[in-house]
């Protein structure tokens, strides 16, 4: 099986995949995956839609993955032969695996997710570094319901988590500012994942969460959040509508610029939890990439190409590749003066069920009627 | 540990909960008899005791094409059948008295809560009610497999 050529087939075949990841982009990732032969079975294409073109890399690992032996050799041996200037961000990396990977640290029963992310992959592997993000919810792809998850536990795991991401003590002002927003938050919402992103030259610490529709805003104000709340509601009434999005609402906190006028910004997530929630099912997504093609955050050929992305595997007679799962997020992200940034996330992973059964014998055919 | 041929978690009341409960959460012996059956078919019949229809639904992923890795995967229509086929046995149904029951694997119910607290609640007699629409957790849970971050 090979996940990424995949990717590559889907990129060079489908109907205005090429305006969602061109042909150079596509290279770039396969050769990506093959380079850092990390034996990742689930990963995440970041690409921008409505700003200068920039393709991303996301790889996934849980904590009982498979090959982490492998994730972790793999990363000492990449942090010793890096460029001057990405080595600390893969020591952060080598270092936060070797805990996370000790069943005694804390940090392996703290985080349950990992992801890894390298930004435009068109620069050479040689010339990167991962930002790492940590999961705090316990067994996160099998929960769509976070906000039920234990509060506090959450919140001691978000703090381990700081500590061994960016290396700080807790005088640091984004550990000091993680914790606020967690004790501010309401009684129903949830932070999930916690990201440093060690890789970019700005080292921005983010906090990913969820908090009711009704007490969105309020809760920002609560924390001083200096972004465009008057620009926000008015999304609320227009992009993040209920119909869209339920009643729960999931955000992407840069702890790094929360509290400046002139920088702070707000990732909002179109979630996974959101399409299991929603009575339609809608893994393709087309009537939010129809709202975002009407607000010119996409245009015609990537709505289209980004439905069929999002539609694999949910429709009768399209399993064709059965060990592939294919699924779409979207996210957009509003800078400090209320405008909008839109971003998919195309996922794929290599499909795992406890119900497959081997292809042959085929034992059903022997079975009494 | 010997073996009479029963499975551990099986159920007279709820055998098709018994079965995927055994498939999904049980202990590695137990799943890996089911991995590793000749015959899927027999092994749900005459070990968990399921119906004709309700093995067939369990089993139908022999019928798709072939996967690379000489495993079929069910489709998410087949898992839609599986939910189904639980919901039938379920509806109006009357949980046990409290019984004794072989522990589950914790890294697995961590994965499937849902499926944990049907079986805890049915056929252990000590679990929570379910929410009335866990079809649809239960459905996600069966069909995610895959990492998503948002």
């Amino acid at each position: 099986m090979n996940l990424s050529s995949t990717l590559f087939e889907w990129s060079r075949t489908v109907t205005g995949a090429g305006a969602v990841i061109d042909e150079r982009s596509a290279q770039a990732l396969v050769r990506y995956i093959v380079e850092l032969d990390f034996g990742c079975d689930n990963y995440y294409v970041e690409t921008r839609l409505s700003s200068l073109p920039q393709t991303d890399l996301l790889l996934a690992f849980e904590r009982y993955s498979p090959n982490l032996t492998r994730l972790q050799q793999r990363v000492r041996r990449l942090a010793r032969d890096a460029a001057p200037a990405s080595q600390s961000a893969w020591r952060t990396a080598e270092q936060f695996l070797e805990r996370w990977l000790s069943p005694a640290d804390p940090l392996h029963e703290a985080v349950s997710t990992v992801w890894l992310e390298f930004d435009d992959v068109l620069r050479p592997l040689s010339e990167a570094a991962p930002s790492l993000s940590a999961c705090a919810v316990p067994a996160y792809s099998a929960c769509f319901e976070p906000r039920k998850a234990n509060a506090p536990a959450i919140a001691g795991a978000l703090q381990i988590a700081h500590r061994a991401l960016c290396g700080a003590d807790g005088n640091s002002t984004d550990f000091q500012r993680m914790n606020m927003a967690i004790e501010r938050l309401p009684s129903n919402g949830r932070f999930i994942h916690l990201s440093h992103m060690a890789a970019r030259n700005s080292a921005d610490v983010k906090l990913y969460g969820v908090v009711p529709r009704a007490e969105f805003v309020t809760y920002l104000e609560r924390i001083g959040f200096a972004g465009n709340l008057a620009r926000l509601a008015e999304l609320l009434n227009s992009l993040y509508t209920r119909e869209l999005c339920g009643e729960d609402l999931y955000f992407d906190l840069n702890l790094s610029n929360m509290h400046s006028p002139r920088r702070a910004s707000l990732g909002l997530a179109f979630s996974q939890q959101q399409v299991v929630a929603a009575a339609s099912q809608e893994g393709d997504r087309s009537a939010l990439l129809a709202r975002l093609r009407g607000i010119g955050l996409c245009d015609a050929a990537q709505a289209s190409a980004l439905a069929e992305w999002g539609a694999y595997g949910s429709q009768s007679g399209s399993w064709s590749k059965p060990w592939v799962r294919r699924w779409l997020d979207l996210k957009c992200v509003m800078n400090a003066s209320g405008e909008l940034e839109s971003k998919a996330y195309l996922g794929f992973a290599q499909r795992r069920s406890p119900f497959a059964v081997a292809s042959l014998p085929h034992p059903i055919e022997h079975a009494p009627p | 540990m010997a073996d009479d041929g029963v499975g551990y978690y099986k159920s007279d009341e709820f055998p098709l909960l018994g079965l995927v409960t055994a498939v999904c959460c049980g202990n590695r012996s137990e799943r890996e008899r089911f991995s590793r059956s000749v015959d899927y078919y027999a092994y749900c019949v005459a070990r968990y005791g399921v119906s004709d229809t309700q093995a067939r639904v369990m089993t139908a992923a022999a019928h798709n094409p072939a996967a690379e890795d000489q495993l079929c995967v069910p489709t998410h229509e087949q898992l839609v059948a599986i939910v189904d086929a639980m919901v039938l046995e379920l509806t109006d149904a009357v949980p046990s008295p409290v019984v004794q029951a072989y522990k589950l694997d914790p890294h697995l119910t961590h994965l499937f809560p849902t499926l944990d607290n049907l079986y805890a609640y049915y056929v252990i007699g000590t679990g929570a009610a379910p929410d009335a629409n866990w079809r649809v957790p239960l459905l996600a849970e069966f069909d995610q497999f895959g990492t998503f971050i948002w």
